[in-house]
């Protein structure tokens, strides 16, 4: 794969990461701050952080973007790209940290209603093309790779370096975890839906119907974006994976196909990062604010004590549910007192984990 | 997507719980099964949510809703059948011109004493007294 290519990918990394963080920092409001409502006036010291966020982000953007392109030593230019990404997201990630313990939580009603009817089921929520092209995401290039796999030969290239050198080589059936990670992505998709759809069910006491109608819109909107995120995601490991092996099988690692091939998934990846929350966050929000301003809270039938650490996490054990909406922030959460929810959170830690073990060996 | 019900306000049946409410948990979802039978959104025949779902709906412990149950059970008000859901029973006939016998009338007698030692006013009292007159008594009540 030529240099040139590789620093196309890098690059386009590089500039989602940056693009991401900018868009949270710069989609702030007075009510919001990184997509976190405040419940209170924003205040300079939020605008200072922001600031300090963007700052920081261009900085590391700018050092990425060197590594990726000066003509340093790799090792070097690795370091020095994966360090400053890692440092602009790692500052965002602090600084709504910070930003989360001065934000005032809302009152907790403490009354509500259940309805005896049925909750509408996850698949009232799924887009049936979405879960379509989810499947074949996974499985078209499973079958280009087991199509292909046997007429690879015993070693194949398995990583590139910055500069577009192959820096890891081994057998073809080490590209299978990328299969794996497929895979993951894909039940991850279906466990977040799962979740959504079990998440509790509470409405307002009186007429809810209009809350009824905003709390299933939100549902829809999470499913949607999780949807598209892993489609996206799932896309660009498939081309990558497949398209490579196609590569090679068809003749060495300097195909100009295989650059192209590269080129098109470090798009798709970058897409995957960009686009669902550049399009569903802001729907997201103004639908939260609506639940708020219907009820007073998003995640009505809790328990007030349960929320711990600012509202970041739910630990009720009076409370059965497993599955509650975020307090802070947009999503599902669990309830840390369930002993599943333990069970969930390592599966979906440790099996990543597992997979790039193996896969490093 | 076909939301039924939910589309449509006043519709659902609803319990409704206070999580801080000074009347106990079981009460109150005792007190919203039987309104929701007295209102004729659950008629003779229809079947409860078992144990653990309704548990898991309201969020509350599974022992609170079997009391609530077996509560309505002594009341006569549903049937609790071993390895079946609850079963709502048909109401008694009404009695005529009868007078309410004595337990029933000191109910509704010390629920409007509290009120009248809580500070109600007649009239808010007599609003809320026949809307639930309205509510369980009126032609076609609650369908």
């Amino acid at each position: 794969m030529s240099g040139f290519v590789a620093q196309v990918c890098g690059g386009l990394s590089v500039i989602a990461t940056f693009a991401v963080v900018e868009w949270l920092a710069r989609s702030s409001t007075p009510e919001r701050v990184f997509q976190i409502a405040l419940g209170r006036a924003r205040t300079r010291a939020d605008d200072a952080r922001v600031r300090r966020v963007r700052v920081v982000n261009l900085a590391c953007a700018v050092a990425a973007l060197v590594g990726v392109l000066a003509p340093l030593p790799p090792g070097l230019a690795l370091g020095l790209t994966l360090g400053a990404t890692s440092l602009a997201v790692g500052w965002l990630l602090v600084e709504m940290g910070l930003l989360v313990r001065t934000i005032e939580l809302e009152d907790l009603p403490t009354r509500f209603a259940v309805s005896l009817e049925e909750p509408p089921s996850a698949r009232d929520y799924v887009s049936m093309p979405l879960q379509v092209a989810n499947v074949l995401a996974v499985v078209l290039p499973t079958i280009v790779f087991a199509w292909v796999v046997r007429s690879l030969p015993s070693a194949v290239p398995l990583h590139w370096d910055l500069a577009g050198h192959v820096d890891r080589v081994g057998p073809p059936a080490a590209a299978w975890s990328l299969g794996a990670v497929m895979l993951f992505d894909l039940l991850l998709l279906w466990g977040i839906v799962y979740a959504v759809a079990k998440e509790r069910w509470a409405l307002p006491p009186g007429d809810a119907s209009r809350y009824v109608a905003l709390s299933t819109e939100r549902r829809t909107l999470i499913v949607r974006l999780v949807e598209w995120v892993i489609l996206l995601a799932n896309a660009g490991i498939g081309v990558g994976w497949g398209g490579t092996a196609l590569g090679v099988a068809m003749g060495g690692d300097a195909l100009p196909g295989l650059a192209a091939v590269a080129a098109v998934s470090a798009v798709l990846a970058s897409a995957a990062c960009l686009l669902p929350l550049v399009v569903y966050v802001p729907k997201l929000r103004k639908v939260s604010d609506a639940l708020r301003a219907e009820a007073g809270t998003e995640v009505l039938g809790t328990r007030r004590a349960g929320w711990r650490w600012g509202g970041i996490v739910y630990f009720a054990p009076d409370d059965p549910a497993l599955f509650v909406p975020k307090r802070v922030g947009i999503g599902v959460t669990l309830n840390m007192a369930r002993p599943l929810a333990w069970v969930v959170l390592g599966g979906a830690i440790l099996i990543p984990l597992v997979i790039s073990a193996i896969a490093a060996r | 997507m076909d939301l039924g019900a939910y589309r449509q306000p006043g519709v659902m049946p609803t319990i409704v719980l206070d999580l801080e409410g000074v009347v106990p948990l079981y009460r109150q979802i005792a007190d919203g099964v039987r309104g929701l039978i007295a209102g004729g959104r659950l008629g003779e025949g229809d079947t409860l949510p078992s144990v653990r779902k309704l548990g898991g709906m309201l969020g509350v412990n599974l022992n609170t809703v079997a009391k609530a149950y077996r509560v309505l059970a002594e009341e006569g008000v549903v049937e609790l059948r071993h390895g079946a859901a609850a079963r709502v029973l048909a109401p008694p006939p009404p009695e005529d011109a009868r007078p309410l016998d004595e337990e029933a009338a000191r109910q509704l007698v010390d629920a409007v004493g509290k009120l009248k030692v809580r500070g109600a006013s007649e009239d808010a009292v007599r609003e809320v007294f026949e809307g639930a007159m309205g509510r369980f008594y009126e032609e076609g009540a609650g369908r």
